[in-house]
């Protein structure tokens, strides 16, 4: 599905991503994490054309994209840190899910409407909320628009840099239900940055560390508590406590 | 019917309350409504021709026949005040439109574009700017013969950089927004992400900038007006009334002090509404714009 080949990235000199091999399949979730300045959210942003990296390959379906152009811009969603900076408030919630479906030409025009609607209702995202402005809605709410409208678009990949960690923790459970909803119902794979092990072990079926921009461990979830090597991935691991005791 | 006429007691203490927080901004759309008001209904007010000469009452000072009193031709002051509203402060806002026209499709295609395309057309703006805009309004009059349209046009050639270059920064913070990038990726089209984005972010503090900036322009009109190398004669421009009061200023200051006094509140206008409108923007979170 998403594959990612020899990719590399430095800020100013500064190496920030050092040959990053990664494979991404279809409906798969993988977790990436690490220290704060790993280079986690530099390499989501890489995979959606916020950043250009400098060397590497990308390719989707077996074609090479160029991240944030085309097709690619299409396919690839992403939901940012902070839900409430990411829609524009000079737009409705349902205005913000209708662009996207205007935009990339989905359905046919006069069903748009009624599309951005049940989009936000199965976000339960009435009516009356869907009129109001991003201001006008709490974390939670912005989120959950958000990721409508990502998924408005028919993505086959989300990427997804800390959705949870500007939320309370009500709010993270709930977005988590959301989240494998969207899984479950729509088959997208998912490359979710996070800080949270614990939290990525809800939902993910594979976590990556990084490590001053290299991938140190990359393990399946219910492998990582038992054979994480890698002293970071370790440091991790023991924050697991054992399942079903949380 | 009277009922139709009268202010809910709760919208006029919200109206209240308005006119209390925002004094200077109130007292600007006051005066410019004034403006705009009397130089809409001269007519109705019945005021002699503004060009017609009585060469029998020239100089005279305020009175019942001529409320402002008569220039040096003898025409009639608050006539000619009057009917110099809409060259005044027409010429001001045309000039205005001029300087946006070139300065804000200019600073947007730079921010937007970046890169080389940036670099060449802020150089060239940079350039021009070179110039003290006074200095470039008079080579241009200069080339164009004296009139009020040779130094509008001179005005605004001197001008529009400055005007770019805001523009330019303003859109550069603008395109940097999350909910900008966000919209892009999430389908947005170029023109969309512009007109929906990123015009409605700049355009508060524009806003701002074009009413001061109009007084400013209105200053720099009336003044080459009043060095003779604007208006002409016999139009009514405040600037070029002044510089005609000029020699008569000993025998009578009413001439000097009437366009003067028209410039002052024109130009006090205008800051007072810029400067309201800068308060009203800085009480909101940018987030809300």
């Amino acid at each position: 599905m998403l594959s990612i080949r020899n990719l590399s990235k430095s800020f100013y000199g500064t190496p920030v991503l050092n040959d990053i091999n990664l494979d991404l399949s279809t409906g798969e979730v993988i977790g990436l994490i690490g220290r704060s300045g790993a280079g986690k959210s530099t390499l989501a942003r890489c995979l959606v054309g916020l950043e250009r990296a400098e060397a590497g390959t990308i390719t989707l379906q077996g074609n090479t994209i160029m991240p944030g152009t085309g097709l690619a811009r299409q396919k690839i969603q992403y939901l940012w840190q902070d839900p409430t900076q990411a829609l524009s408030p000079y737009l409705s919630a349902k205005a913000a899910v209708l662009e996207t479906l205007n935009g990339f030409d989905i359905g046919s025009r006069d069903q748009r409407n009624t599309r951005a609607t049940d989009l936000l209702k199965q976000f339960e995202i009435d009516t009356g909320t869907a009129a109001r402005k991003p201001y006008n809605l709490s974390g939670g709410q912005c989120q959950r628009v958000t990721l409508s409208r990502a998924l408005a678009a028919e993505p086959e990949v989300l990427i997804l840099d800390e959705p949870l960690s500007s939320l309370d923790m009500a709010t993270q459970v709930a977005a988590l239900n959301t989240l494998k909803t969207a899984r479950q119902q729509r088959n997208i794979s998912m490359l979710i940055v996070s800080h949270d092990l614990a939290t990525l072990r809800q939902i993910a079926d594979k976590v990556a560390v990084l490590d001053e921009g290299r991938i140190v461990e990359f393990l399946p979830i219910e492998q990582f508590a038992a054979r994480a090597r890698h002293p970071l991935a370790r440091a991790y691991a023991e924050t697991l406590a054992p399942k079903g005791r949380r | 019917m009277a009922d139709v006429f009268q202010i809910k007691p709760r919208t006029k203490r919200r109206l209240l309350s308005i006119g209390r927080a925002h004094a200077g901004l109130v007292t600007g759309l006051v005066l410019l409504t004034g403006f705009f008001a009397l130089a809409f209904s001269g007519q109705l007010l019945d005021l002699p021709d503004p060009d017609k000469m009585d060469l029998l009452a020239r100089l005279a000072p305020p009175s019942d026949a001529h409320i402002l009193g008569t220039d040096h031709l003898g025409r009639d002051l608050l006539a000619r005040v009057v009917s110099a509203i809409p060259v005044s402060l027409g010429s001001a806002l045309i000039t205005m439109a001029l300087i946006f026209a070139i300065g804000l499709p200019w600073g947007l295609i730079a921010g937007l574009a970046g890169g080389r395309v940036d670099a060449v057309m802020m150089r060239f703006a940079d350039i021009v700017m070179a110039f003290p805009m006074l200095v470039l309004a008079l080579a241009i009059i200069g080339f164009m013969g004296a009139s009020l349209e040779a130094s509008m046009i001179g005005i605004a050639a001197g001008w529009w950089p400055s005007n770019a270059r805001l523009v330019r920064a303003l859109v550069l913070s603008a395109k940097k927004r999350d909910f900008v990038r966000a919209a892009r990726l999430a389908g947005a089209s170029r023109s969309r992400t512009i007109l929906r984005h990123i015009l409605p972010q700049i355009l508060p503090p524009l806003a701002v900038v074009i009413s001061l900036d109009t007084a400013s322009v209105l200053l720099a009109l009336s003044s080459l007006s009043f060095l003779g190398i604007g208006a002409q004669p016999p139009n009514a421009e405040w600037g070029a009334m002044l510089n005609e009061a000029r020699p008569f200023f000993a025998q009578a200051p009413h001439m000097l002090f009437i366009p003067g006094l028209a410039v002052t509140l024109a130009v006090l206008a205008f800051n007072l509404v810029g400067e309201g409108v800068r308060d009203l923007l800085d009480q909101r979170q940018p987030y809300q714009w």
